[in-house]
């Protein structure tokens, strides 16, 4: 089938209208279509020469995962009703009582529902806004894998029973499109299982929910780079320079350079200035703890500035921070 | 109740087949940018990776 090799305005406009519909698909939080997930793999089996197979629901992924470990071992037939409603209805972490031990071999999913929303969307689109590309056939098949991503979140299909995961609860990205929340999960499955993320980045829970019990230690001891790095802003460049012992190396009329230094990492080099304007502060009560200083009667903030590893003395620093080379900060400054 | 084998590879065969019959390479060229990038690795591998 000859097919058009430019796209009109028009086409062009829907596309991106389409890609936003696509990635609300990807990122919808609503409880699954449950009828319309169950008719789109039955007919995927249909379409296999399978009979309707029986459907699991299960909250989120580990939940799933968990059952799988129980049902793939074919035993589910000779479980108590205890069992299975403990199976059923478990949530990530899993109680004591639950045996986790099988979980780990069935980490893998065969399909990710709205998670595979860009294969879907990749082969849907240019049939219905260029040219028809499919048979009817395919066409029906395509149809399906539209709808579960439409419908429903992670899932496997067994011969006689599929498992299919209702869609997590919170999924949030930063306006590049990366997994990212500032102050809780960038994803709860509603199992309970929750992955935390800075810019694309997955940390640990507490770097995102409590940044203020963050340790130098805990700094120091990451070997993940990108996560140190993560760790470091939520902690404060500041703080990290005061608590890490870092080394006051220059100071002169623009202010102080610091430098903490790292054996496995860049140098964090940082330079404190006075705020000329003092601040709006009546009493030393009201400053306790603050980072500033008093000069005469008014009381003035100190600010951080990060600078490069390079820089070896603060008024360097202080031009880097205006974009500009030392001889051209000196003329602004006498001008 | 024996639920049996895995079904993925039964179903991906078919899905495989359709892609075969999809857009020529111009067409996709044209389409690829609007191919949504996804950031789930994330989430995919801090499923794979936890500690169960």
């Amino acid at each position: 089938m000859a097919t058009p090799d430019t796209l009109t305005a028009a086409q062009e406009a829907q596309l991106l209208v389409s890609r936003a519909e696509w990635e609300a698909i990807g990122r919808s939080t609503e409880p699954a279509d449950r009828p319309t997930a169950e008719a789109a793999i039955t007919a995927l089996y249909a379409i296999a020469g399978k009979p309707k197979p029986l459907f699991f629901w299960v909250d989120g992924p580990a939940q799933g995962s968990l059952l799988i470990s129980h049902v793939i071992r074919d035993d589910w037939e000779t479980r108590t009703e205890a069992d299975r409603q403990a199976i059923l209805t478990a949530r990530y972490p899993f109680p004591a009582t639950i045996d986790t031990s099988e979980v780990r071999k069935h980490l893998s999913w065969g399909f990710w529902g709205q998670h595979e929303a860009y294969w879907a969307a990749y082969y849907d689109w240019p049939d219905r806004y260029v040219a028809k590309l499919y048979p009817d056939d395919l066409r029906h098949q395509l149809d399906q894998w539209v709808a579960i991503a439409k419908s429903c979140g992670w899932w496997h299909p067994y011969e006689l029973a599929v498992v299919v995961c209702e869609r997590p609860e919170i999924q949030t990205v930063d306006t590049e499109g990366r997994l990212h929340h500032d102050t809780g999960p960038a994803i709860r499955c509603r199992d309970g299982f929750e992955v935390y993320a800075w810019h694309g980045v997955r940390v640990p829970a507490k770097v995102i929910t409590h940044p203020e019990t963050i340790t130098v230690a805990e700094i120091t001891a990451e070997t993940n780079q990108e996560i140190r790095r993560i760790m470091l802003t939520r902690f404060g460049h500041a703080r990290y320079l005061r608590e890490s012992g870092a080394v006051r190396e220059q100071g002169d009329d623009t202010g102080d350079l610091y430098r903490a230094t790292r054996t496995d990492d860049t140098d964090v080099v940082m330079v404190r200035v006075l705020n000329g304007s003092a601040e709006a502060i009546k009493t030393a009560e009201e400053v306790e703890g603050q980072d500033g200083t008093w000069v005469e009667a008014g009381w003035h903030k100190y600010y951080w500035l990060r600078v490069p590893p390079t820089v070896t003395s603060a008024r360097e620093g202080v031009a880097w921070s205006y974009n500009v080379p030392v001889a051209e900060y000196e003329n602004v400054l006498r001008t | 109740m024996v639920i049996g084998r895995s079904m993925a590879k039964t179903l991906m065969r078919p899905r495989l087949r359709l892609a075969a019959s999809a857009p020529d390479e111009r067409l996709v060229a044209i389409t690829l940018w609007m191919v949504l990038v996804w950031e789930w690795e994330a989430f995919y591998s801090a499923y794979e990776e936890t500690p169960w």
